[in-house]
């Protein structure tokens, strides 16, 4: 055991659902489709308590029944909590009405049956399905008649079942050539589906060597078996992603051992604990592996470790208390899906959790790495740490094609989603009206290019900057994602503080930066650094048409006339404001100027209200006067002050 | 009645260097003299030359403030006057073009000094210092190790033979310099954004192999991507790779460079270009790469020029020479780097630009090309005065001399020196003796020329003319005010 070794990327939950251990007098069951945990003492004579599925005390049902003979086999509440079914009998299961948090005893409905039942599962809040040895029943359970009527059923001889109530299969091992059939069970409905190719036809699977699980959404039937030439253990892992639901065999878990197994599924990766060894390895049928036949064989991530070590605070009078170190990989230990780890003994259910954090330092290969944390519902902040890191002080110039190929990876992602999203906004016209709106779910982690900007932000201006930034402007160039503001603003800082200017002028020739008015007011601002960029500003207002823009930077820059022509030209005669131009013409001092914008205005007076004289609305008086006082001519032509 | 017998056009009279500080005392004249072409003339000549120059300059220094005695026009040359480096004068002069005529049975000759273009030749002067700082950095610099005047004067003097005896023999016919060589501009391919953005981030090379500082990507004559390098030292690459390096493709037997007295050989059909000393041994391992000058913020410092090819793309490598030589090994780990990605990308370039050679056959972006023109269609000039990039269909000595000397005086300067003023917007209409109208405008920091032949024009047809032609080749760049 590697205990000591410190590095542990499987934890369990910190607060534990304790109840009362196994003993003489208390039997505990779990039920893994409410993860409820039943503490029964005496046979429910004596109390019941019931808790789940958070570690909080709200979620406590407590109450007594009568112990009507007969142990419990198995005790699971219906999704509301308000019928409890319990099976004493090989071939009968009580239900149990709740008026409240209270069993009403004298109201239990026996249903019995002539076969021999393997188990139930509750399929709604009064919906029950049986498996029993000749197939499986559907049955409604009417609290009001005391009666349980059945709805549906499926005749298959089974030998054991498995049930996965995530995607509500049940995985049926048939007594008739040992085949493995999922079901489907919903309400009132039975879809049996193709059965798992298990490649030879005497091949014979025990319950304990399978699980099932969903990965990725889809739901796996995971097979230990060994391998047959090297004897090591292998994970079939069969998908159920064919047509119809049907299993293929798709992935292999190389788990290089040998000995006792189990099997949970955590943020979709697939933990596989060796009881001998102490250890757990962790697989992602994500990553690549070696491909034999389109089967992927998949190394573990990294090589095993153990869960982290847990201490248990016992109760107890003393401030301190006392820690109790729990004994890891126990005989004790009981595994659900997806990742429920109860030690019946000590009285302790756990959740098992990954700690992302210690991965990113056991794998090394940082492309690995990131398809890894795409992946991880946690993933995003760690993903970012690391990248963060990759281009601050881990960078080095031999890791850009590194970045690339991250980069890459991330805007594949990113791209998927701005494409999903834009199809969501114009996908809804008035003539599609049946089709509910699909609400997409984003992916799991999405990195955007804000995100991104944040972890720039933090090396602006150092001398690599510019490189990382133009290669990640090509990678989203090459998912044909547009630049936003603040990327654009990020990398024209860049390129100016480099002095760049032949980059710059070509990025915005191919319209590789965002343009909008925000963007060339951030390049204008620069323009004192070399006039290449109050250019290309100006081409990028021009292509935008921010006519009003450059008229105020012309303004500004006393090119009163020119200002005026573009003026005439984009806004129309009619909608120059002249008081404006002939205050900057009147600040430039150059009485031509002056005298040229004036006359102009006359012109335009002419024609739109035939006289020289200017509107009132306009207040140009001052100017009016200025005019008269600058160029005192004959007095006949000199325009009135209106 | 006088007959046109004969027309001679402008050519190279002499070209020298000098710099009155080596040779300040009485008799020791010759020693100002660095450089002078044609060779095999007298000393005293040349000494003579250089001492009325010298007298010139020291005239006009009296009315001006600084030295800028830029320009002398005698009857029968021009003198061309450029010092780059305090106290260093490039001194061009140049026989004007003459014609001689019959006039009553007596041929005379008929000097046409005005129609040289000061500017147009000034360029050409500019870039020979600009070329040869370019190959062998500032003249001052040379010998600065050694403490005798006079050893660090021979050096000099044996480095401008060298380089200028073979550079002023590769000049082009100074008769026809035109405004695209005052300019100096520089020709960019245009590519795709994505082609772009792969052919720009070719330059993390530079990250991957620290000891590289620049690079510069060409696609045939055209610049792809040019770095951080300045404009006149982008220029005078180009025109090094043009001339030097472009030509080995089409004489692959062993070509011997007029510039560099070395025989450059091809690795193969792609790889280095390698210059080995032709008079070194075999067994030598270590070659010296090219080292070039190149002006790093306002400090000219020199470069091993590393240069790749690869189909079409010529790779330029610039590594800082104040670190050892590469070794062997450098070049073959950056050749297995390099040759994979560059080659894919010179494929998809090439396959980029017959794709828009097939849409657009009738425009021919390189310059020389296309049928040739009649006089009577209207040419343009576009050019952009931060990029110095041009877009034309002045089909070189298409248009009169005349008009040519007549924009080159309306261009603005390529020289910064009125940054601010340059961004004015202007419109100018210049009628010519020979019924040429130029329409030149201005904005932006652009500047536009249409010149038309028309001799019944009137102001408002050329105007109109001027409008259309603007409108529709203008479609690259933003001409707001059209």
């Amino acid at each position: 055991m590697d205990n000591s070794n410190g590095i542990h990327y499987i934890e369990l939950s910190r607060n534990p659902i304790r109840f009362d251990a196994v003993s003489q007098l208390t039997n505990v069951f779990f039920d893994d489709s409410n993860k409820q945990i039943f503490a029964v003492r005496s046979g429910g004579a004596t109390g019941v308590v019931v808790k789940g599925p958070v570690p909080n005390e709200d979620t406590v049902i407590s109450f007594c029944m009568n112990d009507r003979g007969g142990a419990i086999r198995s005790i699971k509440f219906s999704p509301d909590n308000q019928i409890l079914a319990v099976q004493r009998k090989e071939n009968a299961v009580e239900f149990v009405c709740f008026q409240g948090e209270q069993p009403m005893l004298q109201d239990i409905i026996t249903h019995q049956v002539k076969t021999m039942i393997h188990g139930f599962v509750w399929i709604h809040n009064r919906e029950v399905a049986l498996i029993s040895n000749t197939g499986v029943e559907v049955y409604t359970v009417l609290p009001e008649k005391r009666q349980v009527r059945s709805v549906k059923s499926l005749s298959i001889s089974i030998k054991w079942f498995a049930w996965c109530c995530d995607a509500n299969v049940a995985l049926l091992c048939t007594t008739e050539g040992n085949s493995l059939v999922p079901v489907l069970v919903k309400q009132k409905v039975i879809t049996k589906l193709p059965k798992v190719d298990l490649a030879s036809p005497s091949r014979e699977v025990q319950e304990s060597k399978v699980t099932l699980g969903q990965v990725y959404g889809v739901l796996a039937v995971l097979i230990l078996q060994s391998n047959s030439s090297s004897g090591m253990m292998e994970v079939e892992v069969h998908l159920l992603n064919g047509p119809g639901l049907a299993p293929r065999k798709c992935h292999v878990l190389r788990l290089s051992l040998v000995g006792r197994f189990a099997i949970n599924t955590v943020d979709n990766l697939i933990v596989v604990h060796h009881q001998a060894t102490g250890t757990s390895l962790l697989f992602d049928i994500s990553l690549t592996g070696e491909v034999i036949q389109d089967i992927t064989y998949h190394a573990p991530i990294t090589t095993g470790r153990s869960i982290k070590p847990f201490g248990l605070k016992l109760p107890s009078l003393s401030p301190d208390g006392q820690i109790l170190q729990c004994e890891l990989y126990s005989t004790h230990w009981v595994l659900f899906q997806p990742n429920i780890v109860i030690d019946a003994k000590l009285g302790c259910m756990w959740y098992l959790n990954l700690c992302i954090d210690p991965i990113c330092n056991l794998i090394s290969d940082r492309i690995r790495l990131t398809e890894f944390l795409l992946q991880r519902s946690s993933g995003k902040q760690v993903l970012l740490k690391v990248l963060g890191q990759l281009v601050d002080d881990q960078y080095k110039g031999t890791l850009l094609p590194v970045l690339e190929t991250i980069f890459s990876r991330i805007n594949k992602i990113y791209a998927s989603w701005v494409q999903l999203e834009l199809q969501n906004q114009t996908a809804q016209p008035s003539n599609v009206k049946t089709s509910t709106v699909k609400h997409t779910s984003p992916p799991i982690v999405l990195i955007e290019q804000l995100d991104m900007v944040q972890i720039f932000q933090r090396i602006a201006r150092r001398p690599h900057t510019e490189t990382i930034l133009m290669l990640y402007l090509q990678s989203l160039n090459k998912f044909n994602i547009a630049a936003q503001e603040e990327l654009s603003k990020m990398i024209i800082s860049e390129l100016i503080h480099n002095h760049s200017f032949d980059t710059l002028r070509r990025l915005v020739s191919y319209s590789m930066v965002l343009e909008s008015k925000a963007v060339a007011c951030f390049l204008l601002s620069h323009s004192d650094v070399d006039t290449a960029i109050s250019q290309v500003a100006i081409d990028m207002l021009g292509k935008i048409q921010a006519h009003e823009i450059i008229i105020e930077v012309m303004l500004g820059q006393g090119k009163v006339i020119d200002a005026l022509r573009l003026a005439k030209n984009s806004l129309g005669l009619d909608k120059v404001p002249a008081r404006k131009f002939l205050e900057a013409a009147h600040k430039t001092n150059d009485d031509l100027i002056f005298h040229s914008v004036f006359r102009f205005f006359q012109m335009r007076n002419l024609k739109l209200y035939e006289t020289l004289a200017f509107p009132k609305a306009e207040q140009c008086t001052e100017f009016i006067q200025h005019y008269n006082s600058t160029f005192p001519v004959d007095n006949s032509l000199k325009p009135q002050i209106s | 009645m006088t007959k046109l017998l004969q027309r001679l056009e402008v050519t190279l009279r002499s070209f020298y260097v000098f710099n009155s500080s080596f040779g300040e005392k009485e008799g020791e004249e010759h020693k100002k003299v660095l450089y002078y072409h044609p060779n095999d003339i007298e000393l005293n000549t040349k000494i003579k030359d250089v001492g009325l120059s010298e007298a010139i300059i020291r005239f006009t220094g009296t009315f001006t403030t600084e030295d800028d005695c830029k320009a002398l026009h005698t009857q029968k040359t021009t003198q061309l006057f450029h010092q780059p480096e305090l106290g260093f004068w490039l001194v061009l002069v140049l026989n004007v073009p003459k014609e001689i005529r019959l006039k009553e049975g007596v041929e005379v000759a008929d000097y046409r000094g005005g129609e040289i273009s000061d500017r147009i030749y000034r360029a050409v002067l500019r870039q020979c210092y600009q070329m040869y700082r370019f190959q062998h950095g500032a003249l001052a610099s040379l010998g600065a190790g050694l403490e005798n005047a006079d050893q660090r004067r021979e050096l000099l003097s044996e480095k401008l033979l060298q380089f200028f005896d073979t550079y002023l023999i590769s000049l082009k016919d100074l008769a026809h310099c035109d405004i695209i060589d005052m300019l100096h501009s520089i020709q960019y391919l245009p590519l795709d954004r994505a082609l772009f953005l792969r052919a720009h981030n070719f330059g993390m090379l530079c990250a991957t192999f620290p000891v590289i500082k620049e690079s510069i990507m060409l696609y045939n004559e055209q610049i792809v991507c040019g770095g951080k390098m300045g404009a006149s030292d982008l220029y005078s690459l180009h025109a090094y790779i043009v001339q030097n390096v472009l030509p080995m493709d089409s004489n692959d037997s062993s070509a011997n460079t007029p510039v560099i007295k070395r025989s450059i050989s091809e690795c193969q059909a792609k790889g280095f270009v390698r210059c080995h000393p032709s008079d070194a041994s075999e067994g030598q391992d270590e070659v010296l790469p090219l080292t070039v000058y190149l002006s790093v913020e306002n400090q000219v410092t020199p470069h091993y020029l590393l240069i790749y090819r690869a189909l079409q793309i010529t790779l330029c490598l610039f590594l800082d020479a104040k670190q050892p030589a590469p070794k062997q090994e450098l070049y073959d780990e950056l050749h297995a780097y390099i040759a994979p990605q560059l080659t894919c990308l010179a494929r998809d370039i090439a396959s980029e630009v017959s794709k828009e050679a097939l849409a657009h056959p009738g425009q021919d972006s390189s310059s020389g090309g296309g049928p040739a023109s009649n006089d009577t269609t209207p040419k343009y000039l576009f050019i952009n005065e931060q990029s110095l990039q041009h877009h034309t269909n002045i089909h070189r000595n298409g248009i009169p001399r005349n008009v040519m000397s007549v924009i080159a005086d309306l261009a603005n300067p390529g020289e910064r020196s009125n940054v601010a003023a340059a961004a004015a917007t202007e419109e100018l209409q210049v009628k010519t003796t020979n019924d040429y109208w130029i329409v030149k405008r201005c904005c932006n920091w652009r500047q536009y020329y249409v010149i038309l032949c028309n001799s019944k024009a009137t102001l408002l047809d050329v105007t109109q003319e001027a409008k259309r032609i603007f409108e529709q080749e203008l479609t690259d760049d933003v001409f707001f005010d059209k």
